[in-house]
């Protein structure tokens, strides 16, 4: 095996993968200017986001739309978590953490499909099946792309209703657990 | 002109130009307009407001003596900056909780104001690791590693020098997606690789995420206009990156086959 080969050849693990999705993230937290106080929590998010998604896709074939969705709302609730220990609204780091999941690839490849359509001289036959490939990645990018936004916001829809200040996750957890103990209680004293 | 009058002109004044600065600054609207009426209710005042993209219309009302005062303000458009919004986030709620009074509140908004985005040189390293790592996360060689954080850092200076000549973002956008994707072409040519991870990765710092995120945020939360808004902002970026990697595979031939 000659030198070149060694060093153009080389396969990327999964580990490794998980490494620089972290680097990614940091990347664009730089980029929207995170304050210094939560960028920890952009690298370990960013991590945690993209092993999600890689475990799922792994699980599910190729499933990149579920995947991206659910690694995305896993993001955006641990998002609510963190806002208390670092005093930063979540969308500050939940934005730079799930940027790592935007689909790249396809996106690039829809671009490069539509290239191909629209270079055609006049009289070439257009081919079907540049034609379906082009629909398949607008598809799958558009909708993963739809997923991963409505994954960082739903959170926030459903604990926010006045400001997350107020919903500390695991008092939240715990509240309602008592609740429903009283409830059981209740009823068993009732009997 | 009696006292009060003057001070509610203060505070409306004051109140638009935080309003301004959060949107300016990437905040999405139900979040701006939460932090404002809760700085405004911590000075004994009542905000209503209407956004739109490009100007925001603010009214004050102060509680005691109901007198009203109503302001218009042009938002011009100017990058994310994340930290200002936090900032700004805590201090609505130490207004609430440690009762400061209007010119406290605005001395402190000023100094939150001049936060600037970090150093150029910083940005350069952090985004072109950024832009080297997304190219090996898509199965890229090391020799594309590098000439990805090359063509990165030179498509961000790019961007950063005619945003400071304050050229139209579109136009930016475009240079800056076509420097970046002839720096890979390059080296395409150059050394005969076929560089696909390095393609696809070099244009990705330029992803619009703020607006296209905010912009589903407004429209779940029921701000509809200033969602579409948002989103065709970011549409048309998406356009203009697509454009200028478009021109520069032209030029340059096509490596894609």
């Amino acid at each position: 095996m000659d030198f070149i080969n060694l060093f153009t050849s080389l396969e990327v693990s999964v580990w490794e993968k998980i490494f620089w999705s972290m680097w990614v993230s940091l990347g664009f937290a730089v980029i929207f200017t995170t304050p210094r106080r939560s960028m920890w929590v952009v690298a370990v998010l960013g991590g945690l986001g993209f092993s999600c998604r890689a475990f799922l896709l792994h699980w599910f074939d190729d499933q990149i739309v579920f995947a991206s969705f659910i690694s995305a709302s896993l993001v955006g609730v641990l998002g609510v978590y963190f806002a208390h220990k670092v005093h930063t609204p979540p969308i500050v780091f939940t934005i730079p953490a799930v940027i790592n999941i935007i689909p790249g690839k396809p996106g690039y490849e829809f671009m490069i499909s539509l290239i191909e359509v629209m270079t055609l001289k006049e009289g070439e036959p257009l081919q079907f099946n540049y034609l379906v490939e082009m629909l398949e990645k607008v598809t799958r990018t558009g909708f993963t792309l739809l997923s991963l936004a409505f994954g960082v916001v739903f959170p926030l829809l459903i604990f926010k209703t006045r400001s997350v200040k107020k919903t500390h996750l695991d008092q939240l957890f715990f509240s309602k657990l008592n609740v429903l103990k009283k409830k059981k209680n209740s009823e068993t004293s009732e009997h | 002109m009696n006292n009060s009058s003057i001070e509610i002109k203060f505070v409306g004044e004051f109140l638009s130009e935080v309003a301004i600065t959060l949107m300016m600054n990437g905040a999405n609207t139900s979040r701006t307009l939460k932090n404002t009426q809760r700085i405004a209710q911590g000075l004994g005042y009542e905000a209503d407001f209407f956004f739109s993209l490009s100007g925001v219309v603010l009214s004050v009302r102060n509680k005691e003596t109901n007198e009203m005062h109503t302001i218009v303000r042009a938002i011009p458009n100017i990058g994310v900056n994340f930290e200002i919004i936090s900032e700004i986030s805590i201090l609505s709620w130490r207004v609430v909780n440690e009762k400061l009074d209007a010119y406290q509140v605005n001395e402190h908004f000023n100094r939150i104001k001049k936060i600037r985005h970090y150093s150029k040189p910083s940005i350069w390293l952090f985004v072109g690791l950024a832009g080297a790592s997304l190219s090996r996360i898509l199965g890229g060689s090391w020799p594309e590693f590098l000439i990805t954080f090359l063509a990165t850092v030179l498509g961000l200076i790019i961007r950063q020098f005619f945003t400071e000549k304050k050229f139209n973002i579109f136009i930016v956008f475009a240079l800056a997606s076509f420097t970046a994707v002839s720096t890979v072409n390059i080296f395409r040519i150059l050394t005969g690789l076929d560089l696909n991870s390095a393609f696809a990765a070099s244009v990705l710092f330029l992803i619009p995420g703020v607006p296209l995120i905010n912009s589903f945020i407004d429209i779940l939360e029921g701000y509809v206009a200033q969602g579409i808004a948002r989103g065709v902002h970011g549409s048309v970026l998406i356009f203009v990156i697509a454009m200028g990697l478009f021109l520069s595979l032209f030029l340059f031939g096509y490596g894609f086959h």
